[in-house]
């Protein structure tokens, strides 16, 4: 083959950009289409236009754009684009422009072209494909030879099957290459006799064994049945290319008289042999094959009989079961047993679980009743239970516990008392075991569990034997029921300790954390020492999940891990108490966990739970968070934790330090309409005493959360509504673009002291009580004001005297925004603010237990 | 750094305990051989163009314990000797030896069966001249660029006699067989819809700028575009880039997707044998019709990972199907997931999570079959009517017209321009005539 090597990178990107404007899909008007198309390849345009230009001629372009597209044909970057256009256009013009540019190209192009006419079959290139078939300097004799076999006629046909006598070894394979394609036209055009004379020229033929082998499978393929003993004699063959063949054509031609003859072969073939055919039987067997395989699960070779084994799983019936069962049951050929048991499993109807049952009952070696008993299970045989009950209560450990496992996804709620007996019976532990988890199994898989429990409860209360005693409190635990709680709380109270000290163990798996507050009782109390420790290991599960699923406000759960805390003894102890504090995010949590940073055997367990509760409670208490953190990062033995710390501090700002809001001269800091809003003598004034027309604001630039704010105001006004106000998580409205929305802590007779929302829910939230004001505020005067905002716990001061304490319960209520400071409109009145500071939020104010909390990020 | 949780922890073994037998599956022989032939016979495996893709199925392949990879041929210099070391590697040898030219690569009588992951454009006229020279393939998706193409492939693959297996490999992994094992028993009722998610379609002829070409040895410009019509050099095209290009992916990129989630429709509505009858293209989906009343709804997925509502459960990862009945329906995808309608959920007594997405358990298949030369689970003639439903439907979407498709001629009812968009000229002098 020849091999180009263009270097044509000039075309720039413009190719990218000149996707024809003719490029169209639906082709309505394809003679006015192919002219524009055509007038695109005879026009100077890019490269990429032209072959764009030629693909769609090939899709919908006339005959009239053959001489253009034929013109490129000797181009060697578009030769191939042309012939798309040519090949695609249905009419006798193109392959003749085809077969006339052969006269003048050479290389590449030329072998392009006549695999074109091979594709259009195209018969009246017949004559000049010989011709280069039939000359060796041509270069493209293979290509010409192929395209005849593609052309398929039988003047081509001749043509291939002379060179397949005559001429030199690669022509003869290229000429058997096509009379195989010839003979596959023949064949799908209705002619299998003739395709099948063709196959066996080749077979017969002086070739390489590959393209035999190939003409042996036509020649089988187009006879069918009447190919069966050539294809047997094929299985003989000493050349495995040619025994491959035979196995891969009996998937071709499956039916009768090739099962039959397999039938009869598969015994006289070696072993190798054997295997393969038996697996070829799958796809290819009738009536009898079965039976045949039977006789070869007894056959000398071990890997035959295995794959008989597997095959009768694909293709037995119930009458092959027993051979299979007897495998199964044979502890002395495990592999084999481990086929035949798959193959059970796969094999499907009741008759076939019928005989499984009846081995089950029969057979008396345990063995083989364990595989029987997982073959009923696996298979799903609710009709097994009765003897299934029967096998659970043998003497043989095994053979009870493969029943009780069955039974557990078989039995049904009318097993159940039969299920408790067993385990009251059952003395072995493996065994009581397994009828215990059958108990919990089929009470949950049927949606007893609630009547199971009940049962369960009232065999416990019955019972005095300690082992008996913990076997009830399992499967009580298991079916977790509420209403049994009682009974398993009662049981970890047991006067025999090993008793109690086990259910309080199991209580560790309760679904929910209904048995905690018990738990910690036990913790806190003076109890035994073993006691003590598995209630707090207990305790310890239940809250951990408890917290991961949020099941108890975080004050329950900070308590619990309290309890625990204070009880702990061990460092394991303290272990289990980090480990879950890592999963409750509170600033309880954190406040545990950093005395353990001390303790070099605890530390990094702790580092760990911190970096991990970390994030969620950045703004709660940055200082000491951000403290504990920048500990970590310097300090914690495992360098991931330290980069984590390092990253989460990075997050949290430093303490706000108190800062002044006012620099007591400019409104720096601040925006508002200068017209009402200005500084005088250090003091900041809004309003007129000549009249307000309507409300305004001056809010700080910044937006603040967690803060403390303090301030003097005062509110000198002659007539109207003479009020003001101190806006705080604010922000301003667009219409009216005067008002602010948010809170706001009130100035003015009777409201001073008040929380307002203003412009939102419009509503005092919180009022002070009118005596106090009156007791506190001095009007006209200066007055003292302080908000203090953590997270959703808002407080205002008077004076220095707490008047409004209020929880946000609205967790979609921002709590963070603008500061603000207000005159009324619709009065006459002026107001004054100075020494404005705010400072950082109260430490462990910030997360007040109430919905809302997490919102003040 | 995440501290394991108590549920997950229990999570976990929960679900390595709960191990169903599932009698349904397909000959589940997947890790290491059993029954059929001796040890001592190893099938001996060359690579052709194994990039990342290629290089995945390797990695999966390498570990069965009767396979010896012995050569990779690829165009370019860097992944022949990412191959040759990822299988030397593997074997602590430096047995894997590296060809420029397939040629070479096919001519050793040693080798019996290639794994083929080039690019698209390559894929059919790779396998078919490995079949010619007496290997078995393994070809990765999509196996071919026209219908023509596959039509030429799967034929070939008869007439040399030789075992095909395309790479669509959910056939093989048993969250989609579960899924197939409920439309094929009966458990949704009587099958009315079946989901194929698929990439929007695209159509784009442009070229990249041309570049200087590389030197010879590092990249084979020439033998990388092969059967594809010439365009100028771009390192784009060689790097992955050749996507999106209509000259280079299937059907505008409709069967990246499609000829697996196509396929996997046709199995769950029993048509390997055929294909959709009807083909129309909507805003968001191409619906076909089968003969038997089937709706096959090719819904486009304007993103592969993000949120596919309402369509799909975005939970059930890539390449998700959906099968519906008129008793229940059933969608999966990559990550394992089966998502059940209510009423079917009742119904079922196994409802378990598996892995999908590993190819181990179709190259499992493939190498049994090169053994037992049985049909593999995507077979040449399984492969075919997917691959030409896909191609179907995407010239109908493409003609922006419907479209009557006759499954046994393989060729649509009065549109002679479809009909002439089944096939290219492939470049010389690459041929089909094979």
């Amino acid at each position: 083959m020849m091999r180009t090597r263009p270097v044509l990178w000039s075309l720039t990107a413009t190719c990218l950009l000149t996707v024809a404007a003719v490029e169209s899909t639906a082709a309505d008007h394809p003679a006015e289409k192919t002219r524009e198309l055509i007038a695109v390849i005879e026009s100077d345009a890019p490269l990429f236009e032209k072959a764009r230009a030629c693909q769609q001629l090939g899709e919908f372009g006339t005959a009239e754009a053959v001489p253009a597209l034929a013109s490129l044909l000797a181009d060697e970057h578009l030769n191939a684009y042309a012939r798309s256009g040519l090949e695609g256009i249905p009419d006798p013009r193109a392959a003749e422009a085809l077969r006339t540019a052969t006269s003048s190209l050479q290389g590449n192009p030329l072998a392009g072209v006549i695999n074109s006419l091979g594709l259009l079959r195209d018969e009246k290139a017949v004559g000049l494909l010989r011709d280069f078939a039939n000359d060796p300097a041509s270069g493209v004799a293979g290509e010409a030879l192929l395209a005849l076999g593609r052309i398929a006629n039988d003047e081509s046909i001749a043509v291939l099957r002379r060179t397949l006598t005559q001429d030199p070894e690669p022509n003869r394979a290229d000429a058997a290459a096509g009379l195989l394609l010839a003979a596959g036209q023949r064949s799908a055009k209705g002619n299998p006799d003739n395709a099948a004379a063709l196959y066996d020229i080749v077979r017969r033929a002086d070739v390489p064994p590959g393209l035999r082998a190939a003409a042996t499978r036509g020649a089988i393929v187009a006879r069918k049945d009447n190919g069966v003993p050539l294809l047997i004699e094929q299985l003989h063959s000493p050349d495995r290319r040619f025994r491959n063949v035979a196995l891969l054509t009996i998937r071709d031609i499956p039916g009768d008289p090739l099962a039959r003859a397999l039938n009869v072969e598969v015994r006289k073939v070696p072993p190798e042999m054997r295997v393969l055919l038996l697996t070829a039987l799958i796809d290819c067997h009738n009536a009898q094959t079965p039976t045949v395989i039977c006789d070869l699960t007894a056959d000398e070779d071990a890997e035959v009989r295995k794959t008989a084994l597997r095959v009768l799983g694909q293709i037995g019936g119930a009458g092959e079961t027993g051979v299979l069962l007897e495998a199964v049951a044979d502890n002395r050929r495990p592999e084999e047993a481990a086929v035949a048991r798959e193959s059970l499993q796969r094999m499907s109807g009741a008759a076939v679980e019928q005989k499984i049952l009846w081995a089950l009952a029969t057979a008396t070696d345990p063995d083989a009743r364990v595989q029987f008993t997982r073959l009923l299970e696996s298979r799903g045989v609710t009709n097994a239970v009765t003897e299934l009950l029967r096998q659970a209560a043998d003497p043989d450990v095994r053979v009870s516990v493969a029943a009780s496992q069955a039974l557990k996804s078989l039995a049904g709620r009318e097993e159940l008392p039969a299920l408790i007996a067993l385990v009251r019976t059952r003395q072995d532990e493996s065994a009581r075991e397994a009828a215990e988890n059958a108990v919990a199994g089929v009470c949950r898989r049927t949606g007893n569990t609630a009547l199971g429990s009940d049962r369960v409860q009232a065999e416990l209360m019955q019972t005095t034997e300690p082992g008996l005693k913990n076997a009830w409190v399992r499967i009580l635990v298991s079916l977790g029921d509420a209403g049994a709680l009682p009974v398993v709380l009662a049981a970890a109270q047991d006067s025999d300790e090993g008793v109690a000290v086990h259910a309080i163990e199991q209580l560790a798996r309760w679904p929910d954390a209904a048995p905690a507050e018990a738990l910690a009782a036990l913790v806190g109390t003076d109890s035994s020492p073993s006691v003590h420790r598995v209630a707090l290991g207990s305790l310890m599960r239940l809250a951990t999940t408890a917290a991961e699923e949020h099941q108890r406000p975080n004050d329950t759960l900070v308590s619990w891990f309290r309890t625990a805390n204070q009880a702990a003894e061990t460092e394991a102890d303290r272990r289990l108490i980090i480990s879950g504090l890592g999963r409750l995010t509170d600033i309880g949590s954190f406040r545990l966990l950093v005395p353990y940073l001390d303790e070099p055997g605890l530390r990094n367990e702790a580092a760990m739970a911190i970096v991990q509760i970390a994030p969620a409670l950045a703004p709660d208490d940055p200082a000491t968070l951000k403290e504990a953190l920048d500990r970590i990062a310097t300090t914690a033995g495992i360098e991931e934790i330290r980069a984590k710390a390092k990253e989460i501090s990075a997050t949290i700002p430093a303490p706000v330090k108190p800062t002044s809001l006012f620099d007591g001269r400019s409104l720096n800091g601040w925006e508002g309409n200068p017209d009402v809003w200005r500084v005088r003598d250090g003091v900041i004034v809004g309003g007129s005493i000549e009249g307000n027309p309507r409300n305004e604001f001056l809010t700080t630039t910044s937006r603040y959360t967690n803060f403390v704010l303090r301030l003097e105001y005062k509110l000198v006004g002659t007539e109207g509504f003479v009020n003001g106000g101190v806006q705080f998580h604010s922000k301003r409205v667009a219409q009216p673009a005067n008002e602010m929305s948010g809170f706001q802590a009130d100035i003015g007779a009777g409201y001073s002291g008040c929380l307002y929302d203003e412009s939102r829910r419009n509503r005092f939230l919180a009022q002070a009580p009118a005596e106090q004001i009156q007791r506190l505020e001095k009007p006209g005067d200066w007055n003292r004001y302080e908000v203090r905002c953590a997270g959703s716990h808002i407080r205002i001061l008077l004076n220095g005297e707490k008047t409004v304490d209020y929880l946000e319960p609205d967790p979609s209520i921002p709590l963070a925004g603008l500061i603000g400071l207000q005159i009324h409109g619709n009065c006459k009145a002026e107001i004054s603010f100075r020494n404005l500071t705010l400072g950082p939020a109260p430490h462990g104010e910030a997360r007040a237990n109430v919905p809302g909390g997490a919102a003040a990020r | 750094m995440k501290i394991v949780t108590r549920r997950q922890f229990l999570g976990r073994t929960l679900a390595a305990g709960s191990a169903v037998t599932l009698p349904w599956l397909i000959p589940a022989r997947v890790l290491g051989r059993e029954g059929a032939v001796a040890p001592s016979e190893r099938i001996v495996l060359g690579g052709i163009g194994l990039g990342p893709r290629g290089q995945y199925d390797l990695s999966v392949m390498l570990p069965q314990k009767d396979l010896q990879f012995v050569a990779i041929c690829d165009v370019q210099r860097s992944r022949r000797e990412k191959v040759k070391q990822m299988a030397d590697a593997h074997y602590s040898n430096r047995d894997c030896v590296m060809y420029q030219d397939f040629f070479e690569l096919l001519a050793r009588a040693d080798i019996d069966a290639v794994l083929i992951a080039t690019g698209d454009h390559w894929h059919a006229l790779a396998s078919l001249l490995a079949a010619k020279a007496g290997k078995d393939v393994y070809s990765e998706k999509p196996c071919g660029m026209t219908i023509s193409e596959i039509q030429s492939l799967a034929d070939g693959i008869h007439r040399y006699a030789r075992v095909f297996q395309a790479g669509t490999q959910r056939r093989s992994v048993p969250n989609f067989q579960y899924a197939v094992h409920l439309a094929h028993s009966g458990m949704l009722g009587r099958l009315h819809t079946v989901h194929a998610s698929v990439y929007v379609p695209s159509k784009n002829y442009a070229w990249l700028p041309g570049e200087p070409e590389p030197p010879d040895g590092e990249c084979d410009w020439d033998r990388w575009l092969g059967p594809a019509p010439w365009r100028p050099y771009n390192s784009r095209y060689v790097s992955g880039g050749w996507r999106g290009h209509h000259d280079f992916e299937a059907g505008g990129n409709f069967l990246d997707w499609g000829a697996h989630t196509v396929d996997l429709c046709q199995w769950a509505n029993q048509a390997d044998d055929t294909a959709p009858l009807e083909y129309e293209a909507t805003e968001t989906s191409i619906i076909g019709r089968y003969a038997n009343g089937v709706q096959l709804v090719c819904d486009f997925l304007p993103t592969a990972f993000g949120n596919r509502d309402p369509q799909y459960h975005t939970s059930t990862g890539t390449c998700p199907v959906r099968f519906e009945g008129d008793e229940g329906w059933v969608e999966t995808g990559d990550n394992g997931q089966l998502v059940f309608s209510e009423n079917l959920a009742k119904r079922l007594t196994n409802q378990f999570a598996v892995t999908g997405l590993s190819s181990a358990g179709h190259g499992r298949n493939f190498f049994d079959c090169v053994k037992s030369r049985a049909k593999p689970v995507c077979n040449q003639d399984i492969m075919r009517r997917s691959h030409l439903v896909c191609f179907a439907a995407q010239l109908s979407w493409q003609l922006g017209r419907k479209l009557t498709f006759d499954p046994v001629k393989e060729e649509f009812v009065g549109d002679e321009e479809a009909n002439r968009m089944r096939r290219r000229a492939t470049r010389e002098p690459w041929s089909f005539n094979i």
